[in-house]
């Protein structure tokens, strides 16, 4: 009983060791919370019972039990405690952090930022109408659609060039040389999917389409301009 | 053996003094006095297997207590609240 003993007292000292080793190099307060506390809780609760053991039915030991029943009661309540006070109190997350599920900001959504007059052109008209367009409003793509509204295509200048290569621009029509792969997104997502997308994948807009209808756009340029209005 | 225990323990006592002093925020400081805490309760478990007098128990035993409600006094006077509401 008593080697017993010693082997669960020593394996509480390393507990112990182990989460004030997490208390001195996480990176803030709430990662040093669950990792000391869990870890040290554990490992006093094992010196404890490894004293128990030890010291077998007798006075010292049922103190011990005793003790170790306070502390699994006490040590998680004071550890919810403190950080809750700790968030009351502002402490700060560290940068590393990804999620902040008990704040009241709002994650921003693409609805934010999307530009809600979209300009758009029918499958029907003439490629030159639709280089025209792009010209003069100065853009350098177009959302395709029909005439209720719905998304078929997205053309945009490097469709139409790749289109030159091999065809008429003066006689095709925005059908021939529209790109019907679109990467959609609806108005709900949050802002960070469709600025992984920019970067990731090279598109330079996204339409956003809800119920198969485009309700916006967002280009590179949106959400440049966001970020100049947020900084206001 | 016992020498041993004792100096993995002293270690991690070290350890969160030295989160105590660093800091940074008071929240930190909160919290690694509780761990001190608890670490001492299983100080005191060692001094009592090492003396072999049952007396530390009740030391260990208060002093759990005492840690408990004093990290819960620091949480309320971090969150800015008395201790009634």
């Amino acid at each position: 009983m008593e080697v017993a003993g010693l082997i669960l007292i020593v394996i509480g000292t390393f507990f112990d060791l182990f989460g004030t080793i997490g208390l001195l190099r996480l990176p803030d307060v709430y990662n040093r919370l669950q990792a000391s506390t869990k870890c040290v809780t554990m490992g006093t609760c094992l010196i404890l019972f490894g004293f128990a053991v030890y010291s077998g039915f007798s006075p010292a030991g049922i103190k011990a039990l005793i003790c170790m029943f306070f502390i699994l009661i006490t040590s998680p309540t004071a550890a919810h405690a403190l950080a809750k006070g700790s968030y009351r109190a502002g402490v700060q997350l560290a940068n590393q952090s990804v999620c902040d599920l008990y704040s009241d900001k709002q994650v921003l959504k693409i609805s934010a930022v999307m530009n809600r007059d979209v300009i758009t052109i029918l499958p029907d008209a003439s490629l030159r109408q639709a280089i025209d367009l792009l010209v003069e409003k100065g853009i350098t793509g177009l959302p395709v659609v029909d005439s209720e509204g719905v998304l078929l295509g997205i053309i945009t200048e490097k469709d139409i060039i790749e289109y030159k290569t091999h065809g008429n621009v003066e006689t095709a029509k925005v059908r021939d040389a529209m790109n019907i792969n679109v990467q959609t997104l609806p108005p709900s997502a949050p802002l960070k999917e469709l600025v992984s997308i920019f970067s990731q994948r090279g598109f330079r807009r996204v339409p956003i389409v809800e119920d198969g209808r485009v309700v916006g756009i967002v280009s590179r340029k949106d959400i440049i301009k966001f970020l100049k209005e947020e900084k206001k | 053996m016992i020498e041993f225990i004792t100096g993995v323990l002293l270690l991690s006592i070290f350890l969160a003094l030295y989160r105590i002093g660093m800091g940074p925020t008071p929240s930190d400081r909160a919290v690694a006095i509780d761990i001190l805490g608890i670490l001492v309760v299983g100080f005191c478990v060692i001094i009592s297997l090492i003396t072999g007098r049952d007396f530390y128990m009740n030391v260990a035993i208060s002093w759990s207590l005492l840690a408990f409600i004093g990290t819960i006094a620091i949480a309320k006077y971090l969150e800015g609240k008395g201790f009634d509401e």
